[in-house]
């Protein structure tokens, strides 16, 4: 143990003796061998230790422009939802749109199919073909 | 336009059930009737850890500072402390403290 560590050691023991440490002890409830005590304590975070440190565990923090976060805050607050659920669910349909409006939607891509073939019946009626057969013969 | 910084996870939750019993509350130890826990939150405005001994239905909690082991709420829990299990817990922390803040600094992101 570095000198610096002891130092804080010391000072932590200082601050159990000042807050009357040990004085209320019950018997039946510190049964822990304590010479093995900091063995175990070590046992079980070397156990738990590499999942908490995946960052891909752990969410990320994400920054909303005011408007937006102000509109979804009073969603919440009338609908009882939580934030993140509430956020999650946008970000979901908004997923599952984009990939319904996507070229490999067969319905989306029928629509749009009906879309152009009326701009192009349009554009053949502002044609005055009558006058252009004219003039061709 | 102004940003408002959101933090939407404070609490870590992460599904599944191992996962669970790590994350909520973010548990760094445990044996027998005692805990660590690693908080993220800053409601002592510091870094801090959970020493948690469990008695019967009760549960008595010190929060102490990650840096320096500053006794930051529950003192009068520690008298429930014996000293030799105390002192067990306070060298697994001292030890450990790069860990845990490496830990910290990964919950929030950092």
């Amino acid at each position: 143990m570095t000198r610096a560590k002891k130092d804080i050691l010391k000072k932590a023991m200082g601050d159990f003796d000042k807050y009357k440490g040990g004085t209320n002890v019950d018997p039946k409830e510190s049964s822990i061998d304590s010479s093995s005590l900091q063995v175990d304590l070590q046992n079980s975070f070397d156990h738990i230790f590499p999942e908490l440190i995946k960052k891909e565990k752990h969410r990320k923090h994400v920054i909303f422009d005011d408007d937006v976060f102000r509109m979804y805050e009073s969603i919440c607050k009338s609908s009882g939802a939580g934030f993140s659920s509430l956020i999650n669910s946008a970000l979901r349909n908004f997923a599952k749109e984009k990939f319904n409006s996507s070229s490999n939607d067969p319905v989306s891509e029928l629509l749009s199919l009906r879309n152009r073939e009326r701009e192009l019946l349009k554009e053949i009626k502002e044609l005055d073909l009558v006058e252009e057969l004219n003039s061709r013969l | 336009m102004t940003k408002t910084p959101i933090k939407i996870n404070e609490y870590f939750i992460v599904k599944g059930d191992f996962l669970e019993m790590i994350y909520s509350p973010p548990l760094l130890a445990e044996v027998g009737n005692l805990r660590v826990e690693l908080r993220k939150e800053l409601n002592h405005s510091r870094p801090h850890l959970h020493v948690i001994k469990k008695c019967g239905k009760s549960e008595y909690g010190v929060s102490l500072a990650l840096d320096n082991l500053d006794v930051l709420a529950g003192s009068e829990n520690i008298e429930r402390f014996d000293r030799r299990e105390y002192e067990a817990v306070l060298n697994f922390i001292i030890e450990n403290l790069e860990l845990f803040e490496k830990v910290y600094k990964t919950l929030r992101g950092i």
